[in-house]
């Protein structure tokens, strides 16, 4: 599962140069690991709609969800519904 | 110099000219609403329409000048714009209109005639081809002022400051003594294309916005024009003119921070005040009233907020943003909020008084106005040493040039274009020049397209957010002020077939303010997929082609 989600956001936002290796489990994706910004969450959070039928109910949840690689595999497997 | 504000002309969903935008202004009426106009499925999103459709629109404008258009299609847009540019003119009694110039600001441009006909274009009927050259922002502005009897005519494009921008360019060629009288100002009208790109960005509020509310949820969006006459004030007082106000100072400058998000510390936003403060020799405690650019995200108040404070410091004017009531006229709030700002100071006797407007790509402006006459620093003259010219057709190896974190969000065009950048620079033996002009004639094209057939093919819904930041006009001279940390003075002309020469132009006009020393200025085309397959129908063909140069004071 970890691996398919990192190997679904290289995709979806176009990450060139960046394998799965290269992104770590537990590091934060945004800010200061991966370095990802707001529009990137914003093509995630479609992404993890249209592969897992995931709908965040709010800002919140989504931050929380998207805080890391583990954070995220653990939430789309509670919450996948395809 | 002292710059007179002598005609104004508004339409916005308040209503149609000066005096139902003043009343429903005073009253303080929201006019949002479910769409009405717009073809949209998106009843969810209250918006600000003007409250006319084309053909009532068409009818309000002079005959005489209508019959040149006959063969096209007349967009919104340009509907909205000659209605109000009309009011302009005819309030400054301007007799010969073909004598005057147009600074037209604009974002949306033709789009809402192409998101209409474009459908019928892809599937090969080509009946209302004609149509597509009208794309172009430039084009579409050539129609706007023709309607009007106006031939001469710019147009600047920095997405939601753009109307400011057309204003402060207008008041330059005023100081250069390029011209005597110019007008000045901005329009949008409504589009199914960017209402679903805010949307995509999910920025958009469900209820009537609340600007600098803690709860605040995102914008509203509106459509209108404003445009301003502005003069010489020896030459109004000369010929009789009745003067609203005047320009006391103004800054255009780039937050340099993010595609579309503010700086957390507002220091674009910090830096157009502050320059239009001292520009017009004003403390900041001598400001009775900002009209903010106030959209009502979570982000762009609490930035432009924490600007405010540090600029205002324990001498806080009165703040407001009169969004809630028009809704956000992107292209067109400068000039709609300038005459609301000259409303509040007349209403409440106010000298002195401030108006923001903010864009994507971090293009921030400020304005100050006065009801008292303020004398502008005049301008000496300079000399001018132009640079080498780098030009790429899309042959340049790019990877060297740009961290692959930034590339991934560039078009090939735009990569291309920040290799002609960097050795332009490199020629002229500077890092960071003092301010950014960017020429282009079809804008960022690709990634236009891609929104729009996405918007076509998923009925409007889940569009990306990617493509939608990357497709207004200005996203790439946004993109080179951040990879070069350029946080001067930035703007992006547009032009039709020549759109370097423009650029130039403008870079020439912004050394002879005298403040600027180094000027990069920028060329930018390309050619969508099967868009270029239409335009090379119609005549009008894009290219792939950027160039870059130094323009410096000796």
């Amino acid at each position: 599962m970890k691996q398919q989600l990192k190997e679904q956001i290289i995709e979806a936002l176009n990450l060139e140069e960046i394998t799965p290796a290269d992104i770590d489990d537990a590091a934060p994706l945004f800010g200061e690991g991966l370095g990802l910004d707001s529009i990137d969450a914003l093509e995630i959070v479609m992404m993890l709609d249209k592969n897992y039928g995931i709908k965040f109910a709010d800002k919140e949840t989504s931050k929380q969800a998207l805080a890391s690689i583990d954070s995220l595999a653990t939430y789309v497997a509670a919450h996948r519904t395809k | 110099m002292t710059i007179a504000i002598t005609g104004i002309g508004i339409v916005s969903a308040l209503g149609i000219g000066q005096s139902a935008n003043r009343k429903e202004l005073l009253e303080g009426h929201s006019h949002l609403t479910k769409a009405h106009y717009l073809p949209t499925v998106h009843s969810e999103w209250p918006m600000g329409e003007v409250p006319a459709s084309n053909v009532e629109l068409e009818a309000l404008l002079p005959l005489e000048y209508k019959q040149a258009y006959a063969h096209l299609s007349l967009s919104r847009n340009a509907l909205i714009g000659a209605v109000a540019l009309q009011e302009a003119l005819t309030d400054a009694q301007i007799q010969e209109p073909s004598s005057i110039t147009l600074i037209n600001g604009t974002t949306v441009g033709g789009m809402d005639t192409t998101e209409n006909l474009y459908p019928l274009w892809r599937k090969g009927d080509y009946t209302t081809l004609p149509n597509i050259c009208v794309h172009r922002a430039s084009e579409n502005t050539a129609i706007l002022a023709g309607l009007c009897g106006i031939s001469r005519h710019q147009t600047v494009s920095t997405a939601c400051s753009s109307a400011l921008n057309a204003i402060i360019t207008g008041a330059m060629m005023l100081r250069a003594g390029d011209v005597q009288q110019v007008v000045v100002g901005g329009v949008d009208s409504m589009t199914r294309v960017h209402l679903n790109g805010f949307g995509s960005l999910g920025i958009l509020s469900q209820h009537i916005c609340k600007p600098f509310a803690p709860d605040r949820d995102g914008i509203n969006l509106g459509e209108g024009a404003a445009y301003l006459v502005l003069e010489d004030a020896e030459c109004a007082q000369q010929r009789g003119a009745k003067i609203y106000g005047y320009i006391g100072g103004y800054g255009n400058v780039c937050d340099a921070y993010h595609q579309t998000a503010s700086s957390p510390e507002g220091d674009g936003a910090y830096n157009a005040m502050q320059q239009a403060l001292q520009m017009a020799g004003c403390q900041p405690n001598q400001i009775a009233y900002i009209n903010a650019h106030g959209t009502a995200t979570p982000n762009n108040d609490a930035s432009e907020w924490r600007a405010i404070e540090r600029v205002f410091t324990n001498t806080m004017p009165i703040v407001e943003s009169t969004k809630p009531l028009t809704g956000h006229t992107t292209s067109a709030s400068g000039s709609i909020e300038v005459f609301f700002t000259l409303v509040r100071m007349q209403e409440n006797h106010w000298t002195l008084a401030m108006s923001n407007a903010f864009g994507f790509g971090g293009n921030d402006s400020s304005i100050l106005l006065s009801a008292e006459p303020i004398l502008l620093p005049t301008l000496t003259p300079i000399t001018i040493n132009e640079g080498t010219t780098f030009t790429s057709v899309g042959e340049e190896d790019d990877k060297p040039y740009i961290p692959a974190m930034q590339a991934r969000r560039m078009t090939k065009m735009v990569r291309q274009l920040v290799v002609v950048v960097s050795k332009a620079l490199r020629a002229a033996g500077i890092e960071t020049p003092d301010a950014v002009v960017l020429g282009t004639q079809w804008g960022a094209m690709v990634p236009s397209m891609t929104l729009l057939n996405q918007m076509l093919d998923q009925q409007e819904q889940d569009l990306s957010p990617s493509f939608f930041m990357n497709a207004a006009n200005n996203s790439m001279a946004g993109t080179i002020a951040r990879l070069i940390h350029c946080h001067g003075y930035n703007i992006t002309v547009m032009g039709s077939d020549d759109f370097f020469a423009p650029a130039q132009e403008h870079a020439r006009l912004l050394l002879q303010q005298g403040t600027y020393k180094s000027v990069l200025v920028c060329a930018f085309d390309e050619k969508a997929d099967g868009w270029q397959t239409l335009l090379e129908e119609a005549g009008c063909p894009a290219s792939d082609i950027v160039k870059a140069q130094v323009i410096c004071i000796n």
